[in-house]
């Protein structure tokens, strides 16, 4: 099978909504969500065209000054979006499934896996997240039919209830959260056309899971950390298909699974050690951090929130200046 | 299989958990007393009931009386079963909003089980009550109000997820099944309703068929018409009522189709103008009924429908206040559909 990078799209554009992304999107404009995640979709495909547009194409021979600090640049980008991701697996295992265990306990053997398959190299990580592509479809596809019957249209009217100002800060955030972690993919072989492909099917699942958490939930949009994972709790279906959320949410962790096998395989690349020890130092620092710092702390996970869309902002503004610098030194 | 390894860490045997089946919640004193109905694990295979004992609780806070509850089991307590809350009256009336939070918050609890109101017993004397069959009390509970369904149906058992959603959502109150003990036997025994988290009123099991209509959500609803003291008796089992405000006024719409359940008068139900008196005089009983009970719930300020809900979702004027003062006026035709397996006795 050969390789293309753009379905690592699908994944990248996912997997900060778990947690943090829908709740921080509601927050702001409730049951007028959908409308922001469109906006934020369409910003999001600005964006991707214009690192498409702007390919890094680096060679050895290249400004040595430049290098080294896109380098630099791209490390410390791997390092916080790292950081998040295991703040939000570490927080969701505990909220959900393993409350009593320590979250370093809990996350370790996830980010062991994550480890094994990230110091592979980039076909093989395509191959796996090619069949969990696959079965994450499938299992929207059938929570979405499950949760049906739960729909009230109701719900989300009246439409534009809440104030422009929200809706668009809102869109600025599904935009963030949506295309920021896929700048890992600057150095990859991507084009506009296939990238937009994936772009766009992870983005109507986005849209989907938000709309479908709107029609049920209605106002109480907000009162969730996880309102994507409280719907699933939900799901009766002819009343013996039940208590089925944390089989179904496993497409969740798919999307955790493959970044982070990612964030581990860039941040190799990118350390130029082909050790893997060393980047699974790195990744068992990142996670103990998270352990002592954020997992016990709410106030700090907070602040961590807070800032985390101002500095993936910051990133994707960073980066696409580094890329213009680039696409000028090389002109 | 590396995936599943984190839950080995604080992984409990099923043997060393009580299984929690409900939950009963008593305001007495400035206290709370809490029960929790505490499946068996140790009963005989043959039987084919669910056996259950209760443990109490008495605490300051609601935490304090599940914890001292708790303790007093010598399993770890599990509360991802619990199928039933029962709140007494004293708790609806006075600290209602305080079941909101915890059970919202905790992990622990799985917000999709029921909640009753028991005004006449204490949640003690519901869930230690095995009437009968001695199987656990919950496990009745809910087989019989989910039953009356094709009986009465006069239930409204509604989940907490759902309960909670009406709390927070605006112009709309809450209200659901009311289970007493008559002669050691569970009956539903009306409606408990309130505005916002004020505790109002019990209304009769009547109001709840009522109110299940509606809300479009019955499946068969019987009314009887006395003549000449014979009765003939209709079961409402189709259609949809629409409750809406316009040009000033509360607007009940729809249509309702139903069975002949009892020709006691001997009608010909072959001839049209019969049937067509007999919608007749059905359309005006249910319109009637319909019209009492918004006016009881407006007097009661208690906006079961969502009137004032769907008001704002049409006109976006916030405005819980404003059904409480309009007219009512209802207009449900009411048709029937199936005439039963005789045409005459």
């Amino acid at each position: 099978m050969k390789s293309d990078s753009n379905l690592f799209i699908y994944f990248l554009s996912h997997f900060l909504f778990l947690g943090a992304g829908f709740a921080m999107i509601a927050d702001y404009c409730k049951t007028d969500m959908i409308i922001s995640a469109f906006l934020g979709f369409l910003i999001g495909c600005g964006i991707l065209y214009i690192v498409c547009k702007l390919k890094l194409n680096r060679k050895t021979n290249d400004n040595v000054t430049f290098n080294k600090m896109f380098d630099f640049c791209y490390f410390i980008f791997i390092l916080f979006i790292m950081l998040f991701l295991l703040v939000i697996l570490s927080s969701f295992l505990f909220s959900y499934f393993l409350p009593y265990t320590p979250s370093f306990i809990a996350c370790l053997p996830f980010l062991i896996l994550s480890i094994y398959l990230g110091c592979k190299n980039i076909k093989e990580i395509y191959n796996v997240a090619f069949i969990l592509f696959v079965i994450s479809i499938v299992i929207v596809v059938i929570k979405t039919i499950l949760l049906s019957k739960e729909f009230q249209v109701g719900n989300i009217l009246p439409f534009l209830d809440t104030s422009y100002k929200n809706i668009i800060k809102a869109s600025l955030v599904y935009s963030t959260f949506s295309i920021c972690p896929c700048f890992l993919l600057i150095d990859e072989d991507i084009s506009f056309k296939k990238s937009f492909k994936y772009y766009a099917i992870g983005n109507i699942i986005n849209i989907l899971v938000i709309l479908t958490i709107s029609l049920i939930l209605g106002d109480m949009v907000n009162v969730y950390s996880y309102p994507e994972y409280t719907i699933l709790r939900r799901i009766k279906f002819f009343d013996f298909i039940e208590n089925i959320e944390n089989f179904i949410c496993i497409n969740w962790f798919f999307d955790l699974f493959i970044s982070l096998s990612l964030l581990i395989n860039k941040l190799k690349f990118t350390v130029k050690i082909n050790n893997c020890y060393i980047v699974a130092g790195i990744s068992f620092s990142i996670l103990y951090l998270v352990f002592k710092v954020f997992s016990n702390n709410f106030y700090n996970t907070i602040i961590l929130y807070h800032i985390f869309s101002w500095v993936c902002g910051f990133f994707i503004i960073l980066l696409i200046v580094l890329l213009v610098i680039y696409s000028i030194i090389k002109n | 299989m590396l995936f599943l390894l984190g839950g080995c860490y604080d992984y409990k045997e099923i043997n060393d958990l009580a299984i929690v089946s409900a939950i009963g919640i008593d305001y007495i004193d400035e206290s709370y007393l809490v029960t929790l109905e505490i499946l068996k694990d140790d009963q005989d295979k043959d039987s084919s009931g669910v056996f259950s004992f209760i443990k109490i609780g008495v605490g300051k806070t609601l935490t304090d009386a599940i914890e001292n509850a708790s303790d007093k089991i010598t399993k770890g307590t599990n509360f991802s079963h619990v199928k039933l809350m029962v709140l007494s009256k004293s708790l609806m009336k006075e600290n209602f909003d305080n079941i909101i939070d915890l059970f919202l918050r905790n992990t622990y609890f799985r917000e999709n089980f029921y909640v009753l109101g028991s005004d006449k017993n204490s949640p003690e004397e519901i869930l230690s009550n095995k009437s009968l069959s001695q199987s656990s009390a919950s496990e009745q509970i809910v087989k019989m109000f989910q039953n009356m369904n094709y009986s009465s149906n006069s239930n409204v058992l509604k989940e907490y997820n759902k309960l909670v959603k009406d709390y927070l959502d605006f112009g709309i109150d809450i209200c659901f099944s009311n289970v007493s003990i008559i002669d050691n036997e569970f009956v539903g025994d009306g409606l408990v309703i309130f505005d916002n988290d004020n505790y109002k009123n019990t209304l009769n099991n009547s109001y709840a068929k009522l109110y299940n209509i509606l809300s479009n959500n019955f499946e068969r609803v019987t009314y009887s018409i006395n003549y000449n003291n014979k009765f003939f008796t209709v079961a409402i089992n189709n259609g949809k009522v629409d409750v809406n405000i316009n040009n000033g006024k509360i607007i009940v719409s729809g249509n309702l189709m139903g069975r002949i359940i009892d020709n006691d008068t001997d009608f010909d139900i072959r001839d049209n103008k019969t049937l067509k008196k007999i919608d007749s005089d059905f359309s005006v009983l249910i319109n009637e009924l319909v019209e009492d009970f918004i006016k009881k719930m407006q007097k009661e300020n208690s906006d079961l429908l969502g009137i004032s809900s769907k008001y704002y979702k049409r006109s976006r004027i916030k405005d819980d206040d404003y059904w409480k003062y309009l007219d009512v006026n209802s207009n449900i035709n009411f048709n029937l559909n199936k005439k039963g397996l005789i045409y005459e006795k």
